[in-house]
């Protein structure tokens, strides 16, 4: 297990460069650079905007830049952003916690959803809980999340007035209102994500409950919660987990509009903003973060299959 | 309930009947409509006794051996007739609860597939130990204790170590016998073997029936063999019963079987035997193919295939057992028909 | 080929009868209930988005400051907005841009995956190693984000959004008509075409790519389902479409703030983005069911 992860860790460094790459070069396609924002735009003279550029290092070749980029980046330093001349790496530290606290929730609530609507809906096909889950996993892909949202605002915050609309509260500030102000952007982000992941787990249940083993314990007089339970699910949540893994960078993407709709200060709306003042330093910044994210999660997902399922540890 | 309430409840003598069919008839629904799958099945497994169940592939004979212990699931089956009596307890009438305080306990099962029959997730001694745990109660260290017990009596060499591997970790020899250790692990009374050597080579089947011969004589078990290869059934029972089309189609000893079968499958799957065949002859098979799955015919089902047919007499009425000095047989001109056997 | 003489009359088979099953798809998905209803649903759909602005009750950008928030009566079945526009009218005339966006950002898809994934399968070799890599680490990215991205690029607009949304989407098709074209580049019919001298190329567009047609089909029911949820995403974000004209999305962004005394407003238009998506959605399934025969449940 221990090689495993040493091997699968390693793997990491190459991606991340690939990604950096990808950023770097998506960035440097764009009209304009830091330096012109930072003489005062196009109407800058140009020997503003040239000494800007000497000392921003984009007088360098791209090679060195991207070099630069790479160190500078892997030391946290991300640069600063145009429009309000703070650190980019500031911006991601106050901002982070509040798009992972969502995710992080809205993950959990997709799988107390998603585990117990397939189990049910694998053990009783066609039944009652067969047709919720293939309404779950329909209606969580054709909802647009951001009505979701809103009618759930509409409900909960203004109708009933049992939970709060919009804004977001540390957690070390206050737990339970930090809960309450993220209850109805995780149920938004969860629906979205049970979707796929209810269909998944469904089919791959299903399928194992057809298996020869299940055959085998049952016939061993083994209990259903057993048999279910401890064998059939263990061996169908891998590629279950997969689908989690890969619905991280779903769930970021979806932040964007969720942090939009309740009016969280995370980097989903941080991007928005940036896209509509143009702050490319923040943008990149923040396409950096979220592919670290994203690999990051997909070796915990490879780690999580391989805890799951004793073949893969020894290939 | 522990192993002892069997014990003072049902303790039958040699020779009575521990397993009893009676005109059980299942109809199961792979798509959408039902189909008669098994149809008026008649047997008895007497204590200490081993019968084989022999016929093609389709014939209904595994069909027959999940609906024993109820585990052909409810929802795409509908039992049409009869009952099951075991230990003189109908199991089709019994609650699911009761029905898997038997399974593992009084009845072993073992399959054909050695490499899909065990969990890949979890190594091969906490899968057997599990079931004593479930039927004993007894604590995790005397279940591994039993575990390396009952790996050492379905001779694995070196039970600590291979207790401890996964599925994927072990040959199919071996997991077969690791199958075979989970279905014995509760002493049952009863062991049904659902084609248990057909996966393997045929050094390993040997080594298995070998296992199988002296596990029964040893915890004198009753053994009901499944298998489509009558050579493995001649070796290894003491009584056959040929299927088709979801029908017995005869039964009988093992001994006069061979010698004198009363219905012509029987006879034509004797003559199909490799052994039977004489060298650089012409192989003797069975014409046309084996009935599709829920195959109804109005008069005799074989009768299509049978080369002693005779039109308007075999295909009119549905035939019905009959007996034999060896047993039954489900033919209407058995007494007619002078057959052979197998040549020895 | 070393393949035994018997088996190239089955294949050749094989790849007749799929074709026939094929004209029997559109039959089959018919006889569906759930297939009937999405197509009529998206039939009706694009026939009123088609003759739309001509049927609308009233101007769609005409202000009527005294008739703000009104909400659904006789006059205006679905009400009118905060600045007294006709919100019927505005549902039809937005539906042509949604339904357009929609089509434009899955034929970019189209066009920037279908090519790349026939050579790659052909070709093979470093080509396609490169290839694949690409589309993988374009696809490790949120499709939200990159069309978030592009739009920085080129600045907002729903042009740009659904280009980016197109190029997000390429990889997905490139894999389909990768993986068809590699599972048929060996089979006999194929080694049969070019043998008779048929030139390669017409081989690989007449002979091997219509076998990725079903699994494009189906990957494209889905995919315009997903864009018109983007597409609508970021007008209401809106970076998408940009006023005075309106699409599903940036009516909801627009009248969000009168949620509560006018939730017409927000709902028309989400019910519409919501039917409209479960059509193309639901539709998939029925195509996915049909084509790998029998349904999985």
């Amino acid at each position: 297990m221990l090689t495993f992860t040493i091997r699968r860790l390693l793997t990491l460094v190459p991606q991340l460069l690939v990604a950096a790459l990808v950023v770097f070069v998506l960035t440097s396609l764009l009209p304009g650079d830091a330096a012109i924002a930072r003489a005062g735009g196009e109407s800058a003279t140009p020997e503003l905007i040239a000494q800007y550029r000497a000392q921003l290092g984009l007088d360098k070749p791209l090679v060195e830049r991207f070099i630069d980029f790479v160190v500078h980046a892997a030391t946290g330093d991300l640069g600063i952003s145009f429009s309000t001349s703070e650190p980019v790496s500031d911006i991601l530290l106050r901002k982070v916690p509040v798009t992972l606290s969502l995710v992080l929730l809205g993950f959990i609530f997709a799988i107390l959803i998603a585990l117990p609507l397939a189990t049910i809906a694998a053990l009783h096909p066609r039944g009652i809980a067969d047709r919720i889950s293939l309404a779950v996993a329909t209606s969580g892909i054709a909802i647009p999340n951001f009505w979701f949202a809103i009618l759930l605002v509409l409900l909960f915050s203004l109708t009933l007035r049992w939970l709060p609309a919009t804004s977001y509260v540390p957690f070390s500030t206050d737990p339970l209102q930090w809960f309450l102000h993220l209850l109805l952007p995780a149920i938004t982000l969860g629906h979205a994500l049970a979707a796929e992941l209810t269909r998944q787990l469904r089919a791959s249940l299903g399928d194992h409950l057809r298996r020869d083993y299940v055959r085998t314990m049952r016939s061993a007089g083994l209990s259903e919660i057993s048999v279910v339970g401890k064998h059939a699910l263990r061996s169908a949540l891998g590629p279950a987990v997969t689908t989690l893994g890969l619905q991280v960078p779903i769930a970021i993407g979806t932040c964007v509009v969720i942090e939009a709709v309740f009016d969280l200060p995370g980097i989903g709306s941080q991007m928005v903003q940036a896209v509509f003042s143009r702050d490319i330093q923040v943008l990149q910044g923040v396409i950096l973060f979220t592919v670290l994210l994203v690999v990051v999660a997909s070796f915990l997902t490879d780690l999580a299959y391989a805890l799951i399922n004793p073949k893969v540890r020894v290939q | 309930m522990t192993r002892n309430s069997r014990e003072e409840s049902a303790a039958p003598t040699r020779g009575d009947a521990l397993l009893r069919v009676e005109g059980f008839s299942l109809d199961l629904a792979p798509g959408r409509e039902y189909l008669s799958v098994l149809n008026d099945i008649d047997l008895e497994v007497r204590s200490g006794e081993v019968v084989g169940l022999v016929g093609e592939s389709g014939s209904g004979k595994s069909t027959l051996a999940m609906s024993l212990m109820g585990l052909v699931p409810k929802r795409i089956s509908r039992q049409r007739s009869g009952r099951i009596l075991f230990n003189g307890v109908d199991v089709t009438a019994l609650r699911e609860r009761d029905l898997r305080a038997i399974r593992g306990r009084d009845v072993g099962m073992i399959f054909q597939e050695p490499m899909t029959a065990l969990d890949p997730a979890y190594r091969v001694g906490d899968q057997v130990a599990e079931v004593i745990r479930r039927h004993r109660g007894v604590s995790r260290a005397e279940a591994r204790a039993q575990v390396i017990e009952d790996f050492r009596l379905v001779e694995i060499s070196d039970p600590e170590r291979r207790a401890d591997a996964y599925p994927h970790e072990l040959s199919g020899g071996l997991r077969q016998r690791v199958c075979i250790a989970m279905a014995i692990a509760c002493r049952p009374s009863l062991l049904i073997a659902d084609e248990p050597t057909t996966a393997l080579d045929v050094t390993t089947q040997a080594q298995i029936l070998e296992l199988l011969r002296r596990l029964r004589a040893e915890m004198d078990m009753s053994i009901v063999l499944i298998s489509h290869d009558l050579a493995v059934i001649a070796e290894f029972c003491d009584r056959v019963l040929v299927m088709y089309a979801g029908q017995i189609m005869e039964q009988a000893m093992i001994d006069p079987f061979f010698v004198r079968p009363r219905h012509p499958y029987a006879s034509a799957l004797l003559q199909a035997l490799p052994e039977n065949q004489p060298p650089l002859n012409e192989l003797s098979v069975l014409p046309g193919s084996p009935p599709p799955l829920g195959y109804v015919a109005p008069g005799c089902r074989f009768a299509n295939r049978c080369e002693f047919a005779q039109a308007g007499r075999c295909d009119t009425h549905a035939v019905s057992l009959s007996p034999t000095d060896a047993g039954e047989v489900r033919c209407i001109r058995a007494d007619e028909l002078v057959l052979e056997g197998a040549g020895q | 080929m070393t393949a035994p003489a018997a088996s190239a009359p089955s294949t050749t088979q094989i790849a007749q009868v799929s074709g026939r099953r094929h004209r029997g798809l559109v039959r089959r998905v018919l006889d569906r209930p759930a297939g009937v209803v999405s197509i009529a649903y998206l039939v009706l759909l694009i026939v009123v988005s088609l003759i739309g602005p001509f049927i609308t009750p009233f101007d769609p950008n005409q202000n009527d400051l005294r008739g703000v928030l009104r909400p659904p009566g006789l006059d205006h079945w679905l009400g009118t907005d905060d600045l007294g526009r006709d919100v019927l009218s505005r549902l039809l005339v937005a539906g042509r841009v949604s339904l357009l966006a929609t089509a434009q950002a899955v034929l970019t898809g189209l066009a920037f995956g279908v090519l790349p994934g026939v050579l790659a399968g052909y070709i093979g070799g470093w080509f396609d190693t490169i290839v694949t890599r690409v589309a993988d680490v374009l696809l490790s990215f949120p499709s939200l984000f990159l069309a978030l991205a592009i739009v920085a690029i080129l600045g907002p607009g729903l042009g740009n959004a659904m280009l980016a949304v197109g190029i997000a989407y390429a990889p997905r098709f490139l894999r389909i008509v990768r993986g068809q074209i590699l599972f048929v580049r060996n089979e006999t019919f194929v080694e049969a075409a070019i043998s008779t001298g048929i030139p390669r190329r017409r081989v690989v567009w007449a002979h091997m790519l219509p076998n990725a047609w079903p699994a494009l089909i189906i990957q494209i029911s889905f995919m315009l389902g997903l864009t018109l949820i983007i597409e609508s995403s970021l007008s209401y974000l809106g970076l998408g479409v940009q006023p005075p004209n309106a699409s599903w999305g940036s009516m909801i962004g627009g009248s969000k703030a009168f949620i509560e005394i006018a939730p017409w407003l927000v709902l028309a238009p989400g019910l519409v983005i919501f039917f409209t998506s479960l059509a193309f959605n639901t539709l998939g399934d029925v195509l996915r069911d049909e084509v790998t025969g029998g349904r999985e449940r």
